[in-house]
């Protein structure tokens, strides 16, 4: 199968390209973003958010429930959307494109994809290379 | 709102929601639903209408749900470790 790989950086992150809604983002690969029902894929700034919504890239619209690690519990404004990996090297779009809701985030957090975009990543598998600090995704 | 009031309210609605569903996807078909005080609030064709409906309420409760009227709503707690209020 076919490979895209990503380095993390000297902080140790991982940001990987996406196309959300026909825009390219990069975003940092967080594990701490997550759902049980696995529809939460992205959170972004607010402004980019807004961005998104005013020019009418998002499908539907939800109120959910966040809960944050300083133990706030707050509502919530998510909008769905495409989202596609970008490969690094060519640019093109990869893998499948897949229909998620994205967070409209505080403004001055980074934007961040979480886990369950990974998960609706049929048919593709990630290597992780911990000692060489590599992320592959292989896609069919 | 703290995570005690989350557990109470969102419990409400979510037997609210569960007597409703087939009324609320027949009666609010193709529009966005409030739900709050275990109750649905109303309707609107767009989710900020919808969201105006609970905010405009005398006593606006610290938890309620706008979601599609076809779709069923997350009464769930996302985890968003390094997101901030």
């Amino acid at each position: 199968m076919p490979q895209a790989s990503w380095n993390a950086n000297a902080r140790g992150e991982y940001w990987i390209e996406v196309n959300l809604a026909g825009q390219a983002f990069q975003v940092l690969v967080d594990t701490g973003l997550i759902d049980a029902r696995g529809q939460i894929g992205f959170s972004v700034d607010e402004s980019v958010y807004d961005s998104i919504k005013s020019a009418g890239g998002f499908q539907n619209h939800q109120l959910h429930t966040r809960l944050t690690a300083d133990g706030q519990v707050s509502l919530t404004e998510s909008g769905s959307l495409d989202a596609q990996l970008i490969c690094p090297k060519t640019r093109a779009l990869i893998g499948p494109a897949v229909n998620l809701y994205v967070f409209r985030g505080a403004s001055g957090v980074p934007k961040r994809v979480g886990l369950a975009f990974f998960h609706q990543l049929k048919g593709c598998k990630i290597l992780w290379e911990l000692d060489q600090r590599l992320w592959t995704i292989e896609y069919p | 709102m703290n995570l005690a009031t989350y557990q109470k309210e969102s419990a409400l609605n979510r037997r609210a929601y569960e007597r409703l569903r087939d009324q609320i996807r027949r009666d609010y078909a193709g529009q966005y639903v409030a739900l709050a005080n275990g109750k649905v609030i109303g309707a609107a064709p767009s989710f900020a209408a919808a969201r105006a409906l609970v905010e405009h309420l005398d006593r606006v409760p610290e938890y309620f749900l706008v979601f599609p009227a076809h779709s069923e709503p997350d009464f769930d707690l996302v985890y968003d470790l390094a997101g901030s209020a």
